[in-house]
């Protein structure tokens, strides 16, 4: 079911800091910004970290939880923990203003960073946008964390009013640059789409949809994780 | 067919932007051809997840259909306007000008209101969790109260609707334009040209709603686009042949469109995708499209100067009768393209709501063209029918 093209799930680029971090099976924290507001049901969408092992409220897993699961069953020794900050209706410039201090806080050794989709239904300058972008994987680094850039969602039904391509080559490119993996969950989204795996436009949706596309991208984004640690391990032995 | 209605219509005194049928003489029929193909390339990529954009020619180079959408509109503007400037005096010409600003506002606002149903439509019946943001942005939009009000300010412009707000703040300063423009052409130009400078240096924009987001299409950016076609329209590019039809031009510009091909091309197709070195990629990224970026502007008119090498004036081609649809589309091109952006509006309706297969992607997008050149069809009809009630009236 989470099948998806390898070009979209294949890291790229290496994890070094995360690597390391694994290597010496130190506990180890995955900061993940995530700009989504969570369904209604998981509770208020304020930030705050994710209670390990326990999904938030009533039942609805977000992709955060299934990486934390799948990595730690993966790196058992160590400890890994994985802690998201939910930023709902904000930019990536306007995430820029916090993230020194998140990152201050949480001294995470890889920060999987979501972002785009305010952007997009603002029609935000793209350039700006990159910039910002840019500049948020210059923090990351130097505060020792790795950064895997995720991008927009697809979202057929509100296409017509606000269109994520355009956030998405920026992205792509500001991840070429940075030397970062880019999770390009758009296309990956799309790629079900188009191959009938999931149905993302239909008006009454299954009830699990939610829980079946965070448990993929959870599943696709551990092992791009893993990837751009051994791409690592491999070049420095 | 294009010949016949050609001496009624320079009779006409109709004060509308396009004196419709072509005259043999001077009408270039080119514009008409090509305005029309912007029109239907605007269509089509309006129409999210349609596999027939894919043949827009966005996908082959940095510039898009609104570069030659506004190019070719500066340019009949100013020659349409400017032979009345002549005939009829600044004050009536402008007046003109300004009613049909009017004309387009009101145009907008039609379309605005069908887009709040859509959106109204879609929030109400859909209901999906993993869509909550982009649903509660959708909510947000969907405030009549703030959002009617920043749509008559022409502030809150939805996606695929930005190319109209444009158009209206272009045509409304038009008049003092254009009589610049027929005074001192030249240094007309070239004060578009700097305050178009001035915005790639500094970035200014007229501010949007919600919140802070500016403008999509700069219009003191692409206000340069306007003119210079305006400026071509008023003999300017009669002024620019012997550049077009050098050799050396020519060759430049076969080179920029190959080299922006494939650029454009490692967006979207892995095989190209290091084709980009990073250094190059520094420098020329990312291409502005809502500052009209000097590439975009280039591509434009390397693309304009080869297509004016293959397709001379007066080319058999043009009196092809398989190209006359497209032909009148771009000779009502503010009707059109207003029915455009309703018909991307429908067809994204249906294909969300009935079927999204690429079977009904294609047979919505042809439809949509033949419904675009049904109506310009219809409109070229009622305009010859008006002009001969009024010859007759005169002639009785």
């Amino acid at each position: 079911m989470c099948a998806a093209p390898s070009v979209l799930t294949r890291a790229g680029f290496a994890l070094p800091r995360l690597a390391r971090s694994l290597e010496r099976k130190e506990p180890t924290t995955i900061l993940v910004v995530n700009s989504a507001t969570l369904p209604k049901r998981a509770g208020s969408s304020k930030s705050g970290p994710a209670i390990p092992g326990k999904p938030p409220t009533a039942g609805r897993r977000s992709f955060p939880s299934y990486i934390e699961e799948t990595l730690r069953a993966r790196y058992p020794e160590g400890g890994i923990v994985v802690t998201t900050r939910h930023e709902p209706r904000a930019t990536a410039e306007t995430i820029l203003g916090a993230l020194p201090a998140v990152l201050e806080e949480t001294r995470p050794a890889l920060m999987i960073w979501q972002t785009g989709t305010y952007d997009a239904i603002l029609g935000a300058d793209t350039s700006a946008f990159s910039d910002a972008v840019d500049t948020g994987i210059g923090y990351a680094h130097r505060a020792g964390a790795d950064v895997i850039l995720v991008s927009p969602q697809y979202s057929p039904r509100t296409a017509f009013a606000f269109d994520a391509a355009a956030y998405n080559n920026a992205l792509r490119w500001a991840a070429r640059l940075g030397g970062v993996p880019l999770f390009d969950r758009y296309a990956i989204m799309r790629f079900w789409a188009d191959e009938g795996i999931f149905d993302f436009d239909t008006a009454r949706p299954s009830p699990s949809l939610f829980d079946d596309v965070h448990s993929c991208i959870g599943r696709l984004l551990v092992g791009m994780i893993v990837d751009g640690v051994d791409l690592r391990t491999l070049g420095s032995r | 067919m294009a010949a016949t209605g050609a001496a009624t219509a320079d009779s006409s005194a109709e004060p509308v932007e396009r004196p419709a049928p072509p005259a043999p003489s001077g009408r270039d029929l080119r514009l008409d051809l090509f305005r029309g193909l912007a029109l239907w390339f605007i269509f089509l990529n309006h129409v999210p997840n349609n596999v027939a954009n894919w043949i827009t020619n966005r996908n082959f180079g940095f510039s898009d259909a609104t570069e030659i959408f506004v190019f070719i509109s500066g340019y009949t503007a100013a020659m349409v306007y400017g032979r009345q400037l002549d005939s009829s005096g600044v004050m009536v010409t402008s007046a003109r000008i300004l009613r049909r600003a009017w004309q387009l506002y009101v145009a907008f606002i039609f379309l605005f209101v069908i887009y709040l149903a859509e959106i109204s439509y879609v929030v109400g019946s859909f209901e999906n969790p993993l869509y909550a943001e982009e649903m509660g942005a959708l909510q947000f939009l969907a405030e009549p109260d703030v959002a009617l009000v920043q749509a008559l300010l022409l502030k809150f412009r939805p996606a695929n609707m930005d190319v109209l707000p444009l158009y209206i703040v272009l045509l409304a300063t038009f008049p003092p334009i254009l009589w610049a423009l027929k005074r001192w052409a030249d240094a007309t130009l070239a004060a578009s040209f700097l305050l178009w400078l001035a915005v790639q240096v500094w970035g200014f924009n007229l501010t949007g709603y919600p919140d802070d987001r500016t403008w999509f299409f700069n219009p003191f950016g692409w206000q340069f686009m306007f003119v210079f076609g305006g400026w071509c329209g008023l003999g300017g590019s009669d002024r620019l042949a012997g550049l077009v039809h050098s050799r050396i031009i020519l060759a430049l510009s076969v080179l920029y469109l190959v080299l922006s091909l494939a650029v454009v091309t490692s967006w979207y197709w892995p095989p190209m995708e290091g084709f980009v070195p990073e250094a190059i990629g520094n420098i020329i990224y990312p291409i502005s499209k809502t500052d009209l970026s000097v590439l975009r502007f280039a591509h434009f008119l390397a693309l304009a100067v080869v297509v004016v090498r293959l397709i001379p004036v007066h080319s058999p081609f043009l009196y092809w009768r398989l190209l006359k649809p497209m032909i009148i589309c771009g000779q009502h091109s503010l009707e059109v393209f207003c029915f455009g952006v309703f018909l991307s509006f429908a067809a994204h309706f249906v294909l969300n709501e009935v079927s999204g297969t690429v079977f009904m992607q294609l047979t919505l997008s042809v439809a949509g063209i033949a419904f675009m050149v049904g109506l310009s069809a219809l409109l070229s009809w009622y305009a010859r029918a008006e002009r001969d009630r009024a010859a007759r009236k005169r002639a009785g």
